[in-house]
């Protein structure tokens, strides 16, 4: 659908202000830096801008741009910088938020942080869009462009694995593995090809 | 509906409580500054055509890729402007490693248009019982992104494909022999009974699996058993006629829950009520039982 300029940039707009604070949230937990993540932020929605006549309608709109950021910030130091008008002094202003963040001092978070980086990185990647973003797995497939059930697996085996670790390095975690059968889908379904899955060879 | 005691969610419930920013800091001047990249972009041209910083940087050897692959269309089609489809097809096989994991056969584009149509046509061998023509259709559904969603890259082998089809034939299978029985028509009964005997011969089978097992090991991503492993304890409950034991597996999920993934209203059901997920596994196999009787008996 064709907009007019006007309506366009009302469009754009609204989107902007609706989904500002998520995507900048997801940058900054996932970004090297204030500056990359106000990098991402800005390229992200300047390519939504680009396309804004084919964006998907709603809250779809919101997971298309979690996905196009996700790229960006695995496409890392061989990004290309985008826009530099603004981008600068945002990334001073989130330079001096960040000592406002709610860091929660937890003794447990280093074993924590060590059981999760024992995980794949897909695995890693949809405990934490399910923990921290709060996605649900409909969701996170919209954003990794990966079939839904692929997704549910993943992330059952994150969890158990991830109980696994934190129980192997002394925690008070249950080592017992639960019999709910909706915990897993079926490894044959979606068998997407494990060469562009490389965790799911593990 | 009680909520598991032993929840998964507790590795979920430890990474909530670290998330190193529970939400952005509102400041006035973030919220302006955010303004003004929005403006920023907002006065940048979007036809994606004059933006040079967007277009891929093409390698070299892909370059050559694709003027050899543009000069074979021109030769071919005699178009000034060539577009090089995507077809289903790749044309590449699954060889060595990749066979495990993967499945055997060719590498099929998920993305392409012709993807389902090549589907359907590739697991055209694969029975479904009379009325279950939703299930073979919502293998695709289920199992492919989706148009517009998939991508080059996502690509699954004929192996793997016709597996999915197999499966979900058998799960078919079982349902309707299991609504056969309780309906006193035996002879649907037995032509589902002869179906799910032969099941874990068929070539979409033995391709991938040739030794099914429900207890050995050649998946390492299957709860136990090989990757159709779980078919012969269906097989043998259904060839002695123990309808108990196959509600039984069917409301416990039993085989990584394949027969519920298989079943289209089924899994509506689930997408349609977020609360099921919250369910101990008892609740969720009652709840599943209660459906089935509401649905095919």
């Amino acid at each position: 659908m064709r907009h007019s300029a006007g309506s366009r940039e009302a469009r754009f707009a609204r989107l902007f202000n609706e989904t500002r604070a998520d995507l900048l949230a997801y940058a900054l937990r996932r970004a090297r830096s204030p500056e990359d993540a106000a990098d991402v932020l800005a390229e992200t929605f300047l390519i939504a801008w680009r396309k804004l006549d084919s964006l998907p309608p709603a809250d779809e709109a919101r997971l298309w741009l979690f996905g196009v950021a996700r790229n960006l910030l695995r496409q890392g130091a061989n990004r290309e910088r985008a826009l530099d008008t603004g981008v600068q002094r945002l990334a001073d202003e989130l330079r001096d938020a960040v000592s406002t963040f709610a860091y929660v001092p937890d003794e447990g978070s280093p074993r924590l942080r060590a059981g999760l980086k024992a995980l794949p990185e897909r695995q890693q990647e949809v405990l934490l869009l399910t923990a921290w973003e709060g996605l649900s797995p409909r969701e996170i497939a919209a954003v990794t462009r990966t079939p839904v059930n692929l997704v549910r697996v993943r992330l059952h085996r994150a969890r158990t694995r991830l109980r696994r670790e934190l129980a192997a390095t002394g925690g008070d975690v249950p080592t017992r593995e639960p019999s709910n059968p909706r915990s897993d889908h079926g490894t044959r379904r979606l068998r997407v090809r494990a060469a562009l899955d490389p965790t799911s060879r593990r | 509906m009680t909520t598991h005691p032993d929840s998964l969610d507790q590795p979920l419930e430890l990474l909530r409580q670290v998330n190193p920013l529970r939400e952005v800091p509102a400041t006035a001047g973030l919220d302006e500054t955010l303004g003004e990249v929005a403006r920023a972009i907002t006065r940048r041209p979007y036809a994606t055509r004059s933006s040079p910083r967007t277009r891929r940087r093409v390698s070299r050897p892909r370059l050559r890729i694709a003027l050899a692959v543009g000069g074979v269309a021109l030769l071919l089609g005699g178009v000034a402007t060539a577009a090089v489809a995507l077809h289903a097809h790749t044309g590449v096989f699954a060889g060595g490693p990749d066979v495990q994991p993967g499945g055997p056969g060719e590498n099929l584009n998920l993305a392409a248009p012709d993807f389902r149509s090549a589907a359907l046509k590739l697991s055209a061998d694969i029975p479904y019982p009379s009325g279950y023509a939703s299930w073979r259709d919502f293998v695709l559904t289920d199992q492919s992104p989706g148009p517009g969603v998939a991508t080059p890259n996502d690509q699954v082998t004929t192996g793997a494909l016709r597996g999915w089809f197999a499966a979900s034939a058998l799960c078919a299978w079982v349902q309707d022999w299991r609504q056969a029985v309780r309906e006193g028509n035996s002879a649907e009964a037995q032509q589902a009974a002869s179906t799910i005997a032969a099941a874990p011969s068929w070539s979409a089978v033995s391709a991938e699996d040739p030794n099914p097992s429900p207890s050995a090991r050649n998946d390492p991503n299957a709860e136990s058993g090989t990757l159709f492993g779980w078919m012969l304890p269906y097989r043998s409950a259904v060839l002695s006629g123990d309808s108990a034991r196959v509600d039984q597996m069917l409301a416990s999920g039993y085989g990584d829950g394949k027969c519920w993934l298989s079943d289209p209203q089924w899994m509506s059901e689930l997408h349609a009520n977020a609360g099921l997920s919250k369910l101990s596994p008892r609740d969720l196999a009652r709840h599943y039982e209660q459906f089935l009787a509401r649905e095919r008996s």
